[in-house]
């Protein structure tokens, strides 16, 4: 095998941590990397580093953000009294593109895998439940519709429920413009169990 | 449903190979170890898309080959083209029409029922085995009942990492009912498609046993649930999905203790079992080898009536060695009835165990060292 200079192999090394890149996608962006100019290199490095330390979690939602409180929980228009529990910061960003929700959010920052060794306290269950202290009507359960994010939401309606809010799980079922024939089964029978009247 | 062609290129110790089958009955002859075997498992994989016998797929590769097709031309409304490639590293590939599928949506384009000398595990086995069949049986029929097995096993896994961090670190033992919700949830409707399909199964059993036997004997399929495994169960019960997860339920409350000393569950269909009864009395321990390979024909053909009545059209019929499985009788019952209504390969060490009335209308392979020539 070639040996890399080892400058170049350092660089390979760093980029294999990232999730998604293996060994060949490695060299490829090193080389690609050494390859460009001087500025657009310096404008990646501090790109890394300027994020890094200007991001953090928003104190309430934890949620990412460059302010504290960020741009959602100090938007004073959003109704204050939703809350919308998410596993994971880019579940927020895929509800605000359908621009329907209008609450607020709350990030967990995973969900129950007991294999993992992932339990509630590992969660940002302690903070959510501090902030239900406040005028809270409404509580949104959107966890992945998976074992775990199921089992989260589970735990947290047990939780939630006996202070006297309203808890809700969104609905699973038939996607948009799709065919019922082709739906697979375990979809129409949720999709089934949760059907509403007219 | 149809297997009009295989081919193999690289299979086991088939260099190529490509059979034209006859839609009724087929007959491969040759002596041991000289491949007939290796066509039946083919036709297996292109319908179930796993092999019945290689522990590792790469065992069905040729010597010294890299990779291996297994092609074949079903009919099932349409004729279709299946395909399967396996290879020495890396996962296999399925193809319908020369198009990629994922594995799930292979398996039950084509169907197959086998019957092995092997398949005495049924009855003498474990429990784990039977479970397997039944879980096989069903994911043919229903697609949504894989996606449902491996859920629950999530759960189950889940459930027994949290199990052991309460019975040896003192983890809070509160959060456990969010996993029983989901044990109970998952695991009742799984039960529930078991003791279904048990039933069916059941009913077409005994009626092929009484044929066989000549009504002298009664077979029934008894389908015991993991908290009626010490329970003297009656004849002919069914269990429904209400009572199924009330008892689920109770038994995940009385084993709440027992679970938190052992640290893994003690509850959940993946402690099922089913028994074969005859004359109630269970066979597993009470029949003679000859009760036990008469009932395992018995539910193979019911199997077969059970697939027809699921997808709308008979599977094909893979019979591995039956002249040596048995006697003279149920011999002639089987073939009476397998012929005209179902497409039957059938691999033997002895043609002449088979009456010539039949072997004149059944299409003959001659199989031998990897070759096979058809009998004119």
């Amino acid at each position: 095998m070639a040996k890399y200079p080892k400058p170049l192999s350092r660089l390979i090394d760093e980029l294999r941590k990232l999730p998604g890149i293996g060994p060949k996608t490695a060299q490829r962006l090193a080389f690609y990397i050494i390859e460009e100019p001087m500025e657009s290199v310096e404008s990646l490095a501090s790109a890394l580093t300027f994020a890094k330390e200007k991001i953090r979690y928003c104190s309430t939602c934890y949620n990412l953000t460059d302010t504290d409180p960020c741009a959602i929980c100090s938007d004073s228009t959003r109704e204050q009294s939703i809350i919308c529990v998410v596993e994971g910061a880019r579940d927020i960003v895929a509800l605000e593109k359908t621009r329907s929700f209008k609450g607020l959010y709350h990030v967990l920052h995973g969900a129950i895998a007991p294999l993992e060794g992932i339990g509630p306290g590992d969660l940002r269950v302690k903070e959510l439940l501090e902030r239900l202290q406040g005028p809270i009507n409404e509580v949104i359960l959107a966890t992945d519709p998976d074992v775990e994010g199921e089992a989260t939401a589970m735990y947290l309606a047990r939780l939630i429920k006996p202070l006297g809010i309203k808890v809700t799980r969104i609905a699973h079922g038939m996607p948009v413009g799709g065919d019922l024939e082709y739906v697979d089964e375990i979809t129409l029978t949720k999709a089934l169990e949760g059907r509403r009247e007219l | 449903m149809l297997i009009r062609e295989l081919r193999l290129l690289n299979f086991r110790n088939y260099k190529t190979l490509s059979v034209q089958f006859d839609p009724q009955i087929n007959i491969f002859a040759g002596y041991n170890a000289q491949g007939k075997t290796n066509i039946l498992e083919a036709i297996y994989l292109l319908a179930m898309g796993r092999s019945f016998r290689a522990v590792k797929d790469s065992e069905m590769i040729t010597h010294d080959q890299s990779y291996s097709l297994v092609s074949g031309q079903v009919t099932t409304e349409a004729t279709h083209t299946l395909e399967l490639v396996l290879k020495r590293s890396g996962p296999k590939q399925f193809r319908f029409n020369k198009k990629d599928l994922p594995h799930k949506e292979f398996v039950g384009v084509f169907n197959v029922v086998l019957f092995t000398p092997d398949d005495l595990y049924l009855v003498k086995g474990s429990p784990g085995g039977r479970r397997r069949f039944l879980d096989w049986e069903i994911s043919q029929v229903s697609t949504g009942y894989r996606s449902l097995l491996l859920d629950y096993y999530k759960v189950l896994q889940h459930r027994n990492s949290l199990l052991k961090s309460i019975a040896f670190e003192n983890q809070d033992p509160k959060i456990l009912e969010v996993w029983d919700q989901q044990l109970v949830e998952l695991g009742s409707r799984l039960m529930t498609a078991r003791a279904d399909m048990i039933h069916k199964l059941g009913l077409l059993s005994r009626l092929m046993h009484r044929q066989i036997s000549d009504g002298r004997e009664d077979l029934e399929l008894r389908y015991v649930p993991f908290f009626a495994a010490d329970e003297r169960i009656s004849d002919g019960h069914k269990y429904d999905s209400q009572s199924i997860r009330s008892r689920f339920t109770e038994a995940v409350a009385s084993f709440r203790t027992a679970e938190f000393k052992r640290g893994y569950s003690l509850v959940g269909p993946h402690r099922d079992d089913f028994q074969f009864v005859i004359n109630g009395v269970d066979l597993k321990t009470f029949g003679s080898q000859g009760q036990q390979r008469t009932a395992i024909l018995a539910c193979r053909l019911a199997e077969l009536e059970y697939m027809k009545s699921e997808t709308g059209s008979y599977p094909t019929i893979l019979l591995d060695d039956v002249t040596s499985e048995l006697d003279q009788q149920r011999k002639h019952f089987l073939l009476r009835l397998l012929t005209k209504k179902i497409q039957t390969v059938i691999t033997t060490t002895n043609i002449s165990d088979f009456e010539p009335d039949l072997t004149n209308g059944a299409k003959v392979f001659h199989v031998s060292a990897g070759k096979v020539q058809e009998r004119r």
